[in-house]
């Protein structure tokens, strides 16, 4: 038996019984010996040898699956990644990957991404035999055997693997780490044709998204957030005026010179406002979700110049947004950069041009702001318990909104809590933008259905592990806040560790962890 | 016999369906090469008769073998006869001839009593040995019955290839089994013929290291059964099962190294051994990394001279560390390629600085 530390996505990293630790790289002269032996599993496989396409893909060796003709498969990438999606249909998370012979350096990352956990070092073999050496930057060529030195590099790209599997940084670092077509290709086919799947079990948050290259804007998590806002957010009912503006790139937004120069010279005009922040790779932010992940958490090159496929991204979802979410007027103030969007405003709105420092478009923006007329007046402490709203229902689904309607702000140590009829149901985590949810909010989540994770009758203490855990709702994602219950009662709430398939298909390993 | 439908099924649809490979009158190749069937070095004629084809054709064929390239369904037994004539005209003094078709000599089928018997009593009668070749299932008592009453004496070949019917099964379809073998061999060597094994040295789909194994056990298995084994080493054919996967990098024809240790674990099972490989050194046959020439020459003089002592000095004499260390890597995979051709096709998509 093995136990993970962590799953990402679907890499993992942890212990085998005998002490090795994955994801690694077998190999003949160092590092852990573990699946008995390599040289066992291909004594076991001889007696079942026929002729191998017409064999099954996956050989079972223990806690241990073989691709074996992962050497082959690895040649036509959208076949190999067909082939692990069979086997995880098939097995779940309940087996390590072995895949022989496609050890090689730059492709170890995606890989270790797409699920694989375990490689050899046979290919380092042959590429060292030819004096290739293997850096960060690229392979150089020498005139020895190169093999120490390129197991070396394999070393510390493991240590950098798990490293990142435990952090939740592995999507970053496959997206920057390029140096073989084949893993540009490997990841984009993942992102294209194992999107649903990817999305399921990719975690709601992560420490950051460093959206450096295009392949970034295909992130689980930033195609989820675009499809929320596109294909589920409303917007608050009172904000009959949309006011579109540029990103900055200090997050949140209104904590930069420029949107503070806006926010000074609106005041108490915003109150009625519904300010959108127009922005890539996020493609549009309701203020009131800018402090929430992702849009506070990313950073994205900008020169003033949008990609093609940025702008596609924004038009589609301005379109989509428009359509759900109708306003009394929609006024947009941006920069020659941003005036490709204003095919995609609804009729009637208006557009003013200008950078956010500047004086006279921001008077501009004012006098627009004060002629218009709207049905009633918030103000800022209403306005405020409107957007934690929006914000608890962008969270956890617009079902919570009416459990939220007798609501109260209420503060406590510095924390903004939302309550109903004095008891505290969502405490707001600031530095991370998030909700976590109260024991009678849980009670809320069982009667619902919503991101229940059913165990057996014991009380959960510091974590729930999957072999006692009998039933989870298909909503919840690896860091969600979750209810821990047993039939109609709440033993507790913690955070999800693990995706579902994962507590469904394992034993060991931290599924939730309690609060 | 076990047979896999699938590998077999694989065969055959790499098989032409076209068997016109003419001229009919004209056999497929003569030559004149080096062997020792009557027991020293002599110059030896050899002669592929066309036919109409291995009888196994007609449902599969050898993962290897891509005789079928030169079968001819015309065929006919006049063709066959001016085929021996042309031979009779080729011979001058040579004493010893080497017969083969694109299946068996032996198969009435393939090559009519009558055409046989026209052989042994013009090319049969002047020669002291004759080796033909067959598949076991052709020698039995009653199909063999007055072929020895010529002159010298006849050798009968057969390609046992392996004696693990599980490889022969799965990586060679060959549709025989060791016991067909042992039938046969005693059937034709209680009837006074001598008896060639034929075993093959590297089949797909197992490792190289395997492979060595495989055939020095094969020798040792056939050797009190056989006047001599000859080892060859796989070569690729045209339109074969292996050619396919060698093209896809799924196969690499074994090293030179691999077949001169074959040979020298061999040496002391009581039989002659010998090797004359086809394609030495070349891309489609058994080669190392580095072609070596001194390596495929002692091979062959060895094999000829029946003495194996330079071969073995030459052999013990270099420093085979990288190759064996390389064996037992690919040895330990579950599945066998071209490893360094694999390596190359997935490197290929990465830079170098």
């Amino acid at each position: 038996m093995f136990t993970d530390d962590r799953i990402f996505v679907f890499s993992r990293t942890g212990k085998t019984e005998s002490g090795a630790v994955y994801p690694c790289m077998l190999s003949r002269r160092n590092g852990p010996y573990f699946i008995h032996s390599i040289e066992d599993i291909s004594a076991s496989l001889k007696d079942a040898r026929i002729y191998p396409e017409n064999s099954p893909e996956f050989t079972e060796a223990g806690d241990f699956l073989i691709l074996r003709r992962s050497a082959d498969l690895i040649l036509r990438p959208r076949k190999f990644l067909r082939v692990l999606a069979e086997g995880r249909k098939l097995y779940g998370y309940s087996r390590l990957l072995y895949c022989p012979a496609i050890g090689d350096p730059y492709l170890i990352p995606v890989l270790a991404y797409a699920g694989v956990h375990v490689f050899d070092d046979l290919f380092v073999m042959e590429e060292s035999k030819k004096g290739v050496l293997y850096t960060p930057l690229g392979k150089l060529r020498s005139d020895r055997i190169s093999y120490d030195e390129n197991m070396q590099y394999v070393g510390m790209l493991m240590q950098a693997l798990r490293t990142s599997i435990l952090n939740g940084t592995l999507r970053d670092l496959v997206e920057k780490y390029t140096m073989s077509a084949k893993a540009v290709e490997i990841l984009r086919i993942v992102d294209e044709e194992y999107s649903m799947e990817e999305e399921k079990v990719f975690p709601v948050r992560t420490p950051f998204v460093y959206a450096n290259s295009l392949q970034s804007l295909n992130r689980p998590d930033l195609v989820r957030y675009r499809e929320k806002i596109s294909r589920e957010y409303v917007r608050p009912s009172g904000l009959e005026y949309a006011l579109l503006i540029p990103c900055s790139a200090r997050k949140p937004y209104s904590s930069s010179a420029s949107h503070r120069r806006l926010i000074n010279t609106l005041g108490s005009l915003r109150n009625n406002l519904h300010e959108i922040i127009v922005t890539s790779p996020v493609g549009l932010v309701p203020r009131e979700l800018e402090n929430s992940y992702p849009p506070r958490f990313y950073d994205i090159p900008v020169i003033g110049k949008w990609f093609e496929e940025e702008k596609t991204m924004i038009l589609e979802m301005l379109g989509s947004y428009f359509a759900r979410n109708n306003y009394k007027k929609v006024i947009a103030y941006i920069g020659d950069d941003l005036k490709f969007i204003e095919s995609a405003l609804p009729p009637g709105s208006e557009v003013i041009h200008g950078k956010l420092t500047d004086e006279s478009g921001l008077k501009q923006l004012e006098m627009t702001l004060r002629d218009v007329k709207t049905s009633s007046r918030l103000d800022a402490r209403s306005r405020l318990l409107m957007d934690m709203i929006s914000q608890a229902a962008f969270q956890f689904g617009s079902w919570i909104v009416p459990y939220l309607e007798n609501s109260r702000i209420t503060m406590s140590y510095n924390q903004q809590m939302i309550s109903v009829n004095g008891k505290v149901l969502l405490v707001y985590n600031d530095s991370l933008g998030k909700f976590t949810i109260t024991k009678a909010m849980g009670e809320l989540f069982l009667k619902e259905g919503r991101y229940v994770v059913s165990i057996d009758d014991f009380k959960p203490t510091a974590n729930v592990y999957p072999v006692g855990i009998t039933g989870v709702t298909e909503d919840i994602r690896p860091e969600d806040e979750v209810v821990i219950a047993h039939r109609d009662s709440v033993r507790g709430v913690g955070i999800a560790r693990m995706p579902v398939l994962a507590m469904k298909t394992l034993k060991k390993g931290v599924a939730v962890k309690v609060r | 016999m076990q047979v896999n439908r699938s590998l077999a099924q694989s065969v055959r649809e790499l098989m032409p369906g076209k068997r016109n490979n003419g001229p009919n009158d004209r056999p497929v190749s003569f030559w004149k090469e080096m062997d020792r069937i009557s027991g020293k070095p002599e110059k030896t004629a050899v002669v592929i008769f066309r036919t109409r084809g291995c009888s196994w054709y007609n449902f599969s064929s050898c993962s290897m073998c891509g005789y079928f390239n030169d079968v001819s369904d015309s065929v006919t037994a006049a063709d066959l006869r001016k085929q021996v004539d042309f031979v009779l005209d080729q011979i001058d003094d040579i004493k010893s001839i080497k017969v083969f078709t694109s299946g068996s000599f032996l198969d009435p089928l393939e090559v009519p009593p009558e055409v046989r018997n026209y052989f042994m009593e013009t090319v049969g009668e002047r020669m002291s040995r004759v080796l033909i070749e067959s598949r076991t299932e052709y020698l039995t008592g009653r199909n063999l019955e007055g072929i020895g009453r010529y002159a010298g004496t006849t050798r009968i070949a057969i390609g046992v290839e392996s004696t693990d019917d599980s490889i022969i099964a799965n990586s060679i379809n060959k549709g025989t089994s060791y016991n067909k073998f042992l039938d046969a061999a005693t059937t034709a060597r209680k009837m006074g013929f001598e008896t060639r094994s034929y075993l093959l040295l590297k089949p797909p789909f197992i490792s190289e290291l395997s492979a060595i194994r495989d055939v020095v056990r094969s020798v040792s298995m056939v050797s009190a059964y056989s006047n001599d084994v000859s080892i060859n080493p796989m070569n690729i054919q045209r339109n074969t099962l292996v050619e396919k996967l060698w093209k896809n990098g799924q196969y690499r024809p074994p090293r030179l190294w691999s077949l001169a240790d074959a040979i020298l674990q061999s040496t002391d099972f009581g039989t002659e051994v010998v090797s004359y490989p086809t394609a030495g050194n070349r891309e489609r046959g058994v080669h190392n990394d580095e072609p070596d020439a001194n390596l495929l020459e002692l091979i062959v003089q060895a094999s000829l001279n029946q003495d194996f002592g330079e071969l073995k000095r030459y052999f013990e004499g270099a420093d085979l560390s990288a190759y064996r260390q390389e064996l037992e890597a690919e040895a330990a995979q579950p599945y066998q390629v071209d490893f360094h051709r694999m390596a190359n096709k997935i490197s290929s998509g990465s830079f170098f600085i």
